[in-house]
């Protein structure tokens, strides 16, 4: 199919695409695009990720392609609402007899049930994929009833799976695993064929398939039927035989028999004739998700997966086992770095002190010399430099973006989870910033006394000219407040360091927040307090590579309302690089004059001390250099009306930056767990008059 | 039924004919047990969930245990952030020949017996709420400044306030001193079941419409505070169901009184858009 025109980007629906999934599972995940659209290992999901291709261009027409993503997300979220992941070793099924030599095997203690079922497999990995064809089945039985507008979408997903030529030879075994995916794919009872070999073996292959479709069915039941189709797998003859003579493959009508108890395959009696006879392989379908790598989050004893260790090992090509040229061919070094660290990242395998998320494209800034706005959104500014005495001219160009909002993130819903201690002083706090001050306003017509002037008049008026003002009373309403406030947080690469865990907190790795975490954590709570006291105010980010590239990231201007939309955006701030403070601070400065309130403040939240790879260097004191130069960023601030305070974490508790705001303007942190609560009650006593 | 076009005092309203509600657990047996011993009662749930289609039930079933039979006086004011303790207790009233004190809608119900009715008290301002403190515990008076008297409550005055603890709840929420002072009765949203027969037998429409009505607004309901401040209330699929009734195509009438009606971000609406579209035969 030539799709052209009508191929849909994941990016355009990937929003919509998060909502859907959120409320049909009730769960929130981030969905990702493929790192490689051509690796057919790709990077599988995750409980937090959904993985899905860049782009949709199998159908002719665009609703067709977004239709495909819809029935991917539909099918995941079935996984989730229908109990895949809810496995209990011990529960009893509902449609299968429960095999009797179900022992308990011997597995380390702690292990999760998956981990107890799969390792009744010789076959292990064989068998997971059985039990995820087999899951989808029944799963997708489901999907006519509780998603009857995707009917239609469903059957044209599966359409474009079905059309490929099992039966080319191979061995039973082969033969017999592509009959279960195209049984998986096929509506019940629709006219199957199988080769004359296998057809006893498909016949009760499929009366097993068929039961999982009934209603009832659980995953229980799926993981007998999974025992079945493995023994019956692992029993055909691993010979090459003739594909010719197919026979149809009966449906059973009415009624299904009852399913005979399985006995628990005899591996001695299996034989295996090299190790090709252990190869079968269940052709993936596209809008399918593998579901091992969530059989393996169930049990954290494992042993990773073949591929998984690949993938880990430094030096190979990520998607080695399958022919993919050279190592090193056509290899994008900095993008496979980025995933490597990610994904294990993900699985908490390793501390990431530091990482980049995007690399460094840019062509760097000459060494000296202005330089100039280079486009929409940017602009430069002046450097103080401390050591020449001198005001470096257009030394800096800062780069202005929006944001995108990150799909399906809720934000104040993790901060106020994260930080529930929080929640007591976020009350008290708007108690105490509401204007609970009321002044009484004369000539109202309505309020709660009388105006006596007003109403001397309206009397006499009335009585002079048969009319008057119904502004006779006195009503009492509230002061407002009239301050505006700008958010400027570090997104510095050392933000992406994970909290070290307090006393006592046995947290994995994996599930503690970074330090960029708890600040837009921060930055939602205040948020939230300020847009209910109706204060103005704006969230910015800010990091640097180097002066040519001053990246300034909008979260929240002033002018926007704290929507869903605003929120999900702080969900998606990330680590990008250096502290190029003194230009961000200017820039913040700018916006800020603009507001007409009267208090006027800015708030920035670091984690350390500036830093930039071209910040003072040539003196080698950047340091010094560079903490100068954000005093003399403040200072210009003040001089505009603009009152600069600055919040830093630090856990040696340094304070590099004491001299750049003087006393009373700084504070250092050095337990980044304390900066939501310190951010709020600093608030407080910045702007409470 | 109601009468079109009748008036009559706001301290002598009684609904008219009994109101159809389904209880979900034993709020109403509480409800009761709270009248019988004079306590005030809060309901706290999301808008739309049924709060004061409840009460209405409450003061028919109550009022037939009265020797008249008819169903109480309910008072309701629905409360903002304008309102003052003067909007409930009363003012002066300019009149040609000087001013004239006329009773606010509590002061009438505390004098004239009934229930008085704060709906999302809440928005109300802290020190209108104060007003209620005496009325609320065993001294059951009502204070008036102005006048420099104290009325003493009517046996059959009973207050009931509601309010609804939605996305601002860790943030604007009830005086623990005036939340401390009610008896409170938890409403959330109905079960599927329970909706499909509310939507079914309000909006007139079949048991496969009800459903699949309440099935949607379950999963729309699932995208959580920071996507949808409030999900779709029951009313709101009571409205979709009579549009269906009236041969509005489902998805269309979804759109109208669904999506249209939880939000404004266009981006959300088009995830409520892709929920409705997933659950509702096109």
């Amino acid at each position: 199919v030539s799709a052209g025109d009508h191929a849909v980007a994941l990016a355009d629906v990937m929003r919509r695409l998060s909502l859907l999934y959120s409320g049909l599972s009730g769960q929130a995940r981030t969905i990702l695009p493929y790192a490689n659209q051509d690796d057919p290992a790709q990077y599988p999901d995750t409980q937090d990720t959904i993985r899905l291709p860049a782009e949709a261009c199998f159908f002719a027409d665009a609703e067709g392609n977004t239709d495909w993503y819809r029935v991917a997300i539909a099918h995941r979220a079935l996984h989730d609402t229908l109990g895949s992941y809810d496995y209990v070793f011990a529960a009893d099924p509902a449609e299968f007899s429960k095999t009797d030599a179900r022992l308990d095997p011997p597995v380390a203690d702690g292990a999760g049930d998956f981990e107890r079922f799969f390792s009744l497999f010789r076959l292990r990995a064989f068998a997971e994929q059985v039990f995820t064809v087999l899951e989808d089945v029944r799963v997708e039985a489901r999907a006519g009833h509780l998603l009857p507008g995707y009917t239609v979408a469903f059957l044209a997903a599966r359409a474009r799976e079905r059309p490929y030529a099992p039966w080319q030879g191979g061995t039973p075994r082969q033969l017999f695993g592509d009959l279960l995916v195209t049984l998986s794919l096929e509506p019940e009872g629709t006219d199957v064929k199988a080769p004359r070999a296998i057809a006893a073996a498909a016949a009760g292959l499929r009366s097993t398939v068929d039961r999982l479709r009934r209603p009832g069915a659980t995953v229980q039941d799926t993981a007998e039927a999974t025992i079945r189709v493995y023994a019956t797998a692992v029993a055909l003859p691993a010979l090459a035989l003739d594909p010719a003579g197919l026979v149809p493959v009966p449906v059973v009508a009415g009624v299904l028999p009852p399913p005979e108890p399985a006995r628990w395959p005899d591996f001695g009696a299996v034989k295996l004739e090299g190790d090709a006879a252990l190869e079968i392989t269940l052709r993936p379908v596209g809008y399918r998700d593998a579901m091992w790598p969530r059989f393996q989050a169930h049990s954290p004893a494992m042993p990773h997966h073949e591929p998984q260790i690949i993938r880990f090992l430094p030096g190979l090509p990520a998607a080695a086992g399958h022919d993919h040229g050279p190592p090193g061919h056509d290899h994008d070094h900095d993008h496979q770095h980025g995933e490597e660290r990610s994904y294990q990242e993900e699985h908490g395998l390793h501390p990431v002190e530091h990482e980049h998320n995007e690399p460094f494209f840019d062509q760097p800034a000459p060494a000296v010399g202005p330089l100039r706005p280079d486009g929409p959104g940017t602009a430069v500014y002046d450097e103080w430099d401390s050591v020449s005495g001198l005001y470096r001219l257009s030394w800096c160009r800062v780069r202005e973006r929006r944001v995108p909002a990150l799909a399906g993130a809720d934000v104040f819903d993790r901060a106020v989870r994260r930080h529930k201690d929080v929640l007591p002083g976020l009350r008290a706090m708007v108690e105490s910033l509401r204007p609970e001050r009321y002044a009484p306003v004369g000539r109202q017509s309505e309020g709660s006394d009388i105006d006596l002037d007003a109403a001397i008049e309206a009397i006499i008026d009335l009585r002079t000219t048969g009319t008057a003002s119904d502004g006779v009373y006195t009503a009492r309403v509230p002061v407002e407040r009239d301050v505006a406030v700008a958010l400027l947080v570090d997104l510095s690469s050392s933000t992406a360091e994970r909290l070290a865990p307090a006393a006592g907190e046995t947290t994995l790795f994996r599930d503690r927040p970074k330090v960029i975490d708890v600040e837009m954590d921060s930055v939602a709570l205040l948020a939230t307090v300020l847009d209910t006291v109706h204060d103005s105010f704006a969230v910015y980010g800010f990091s640097g590579r180097g002066r040519g590239d001053v990246r300034f990231e909008v979260f929240k201007e002033f002018e926007e309302r704290l929507s869903a939309g605003v929120l999900s955006r702080f969900a998606a701030a990330v680590p990008i690089a250096g502290t190029r403070m003194g230009a961000a601070v200017r820039h913040a400065t700018v916006k800020l004059r603009s507001q007409h309130e009267q208090t006027r403040l800015l708030i920035v939240l670091s984690d350390g001390r500036p830093y930039d790879h071209d910040y003072g260097q040539e003196y080698g004191d950047e340091a010094g250099y560079a903490s100068r130069d954000v005093r003399a960023a403040i200072r210009e601030a003040a001089g505009h009306g603009v009152r600069t305070f600055l919040l830093t974490v630090d856990k040696e508790g340094l304070d590099y930056l004491r001299d750049a705001c003087g006393d009373g303007a700084y504070e250092v942190l050095d337990d980044v767990r304390l900066l939501p609560d310190r951010l709020l009650s600093l608030y407080r006593e910045l702007t409470y008059a | 039924m109601a009468e079109a076009g009748r008036r009559v005092a706001a301290a002598d309203y009684r609904v008219s004919g009994e109101p159809f509600y389904l209880p979900v657990a034993d709020e109403a047996e509480l409800f009761e047990a709270a009248y019988g011993a004079q306590l005030p009662v809060l309901l706290k749930g999301p808008t739309g969930c049924g709060k004061t289609r409840f009460l209405e039930y409450m003061s028919f079933r109550l009022g037939l245990r009265r020797p008249d039979q008819r169903p109480l006086p309910l008072v309701t004011v629905a409360c903002n952030e304008e309102l003052t303790a003067s909007d409930l207790v009363g003012r002066y009233l300019l009149t040609g020949q000087g001013s004239e004190w006329v009773d606010g809608p509590l002061t009438s119900a505390v004098t004239q017996g009934g229930i008085c009715y704060l709906d999302e008290i809440v928005e109300a301002r802290k020190d209108t709420i104060v007003v209620l403190h005496s009325l609320t515990d065993h001294r059951r008076l009502l204070p008036i400044a102005k006048l420099g008297v104290v009325i003493e409550a009517s046996p059959d005055f009973r207050l009931v306030v509601s309010y609804n603890p939605r996305y601002q709840s860790s943030i604007k929420n009830l005086k623990h001193s005036t939340q401390q002072r009610f008896v409170a009765i938890e409403f959330g949203y109905p079960s599927v079941d329970t909706e499909t027969e509310i939507i079914r037998q309000e909006a007139q429409v079949d048991e496969d419409t009800a459903q699949t009505l309440a099935v949607a607004a379950g999963k729309i309901r699932n995208l959580g505070q920071a996507q949808l401040i409030e999900g779709p209330s029951t009313r709101l699929l009571i409205y979709a169901g009579r549009l269906i009734a009236s041969g509005i195509p489902a998805r269309r009438a979804c759109e109208s009184a669904i999506t249209q009606s939880v939000t404004e971000d266009p981006d959300i609406a088009d995830g409520v858009r892709e929920i409705i579209r997933a659950v509702v035969p096109g």
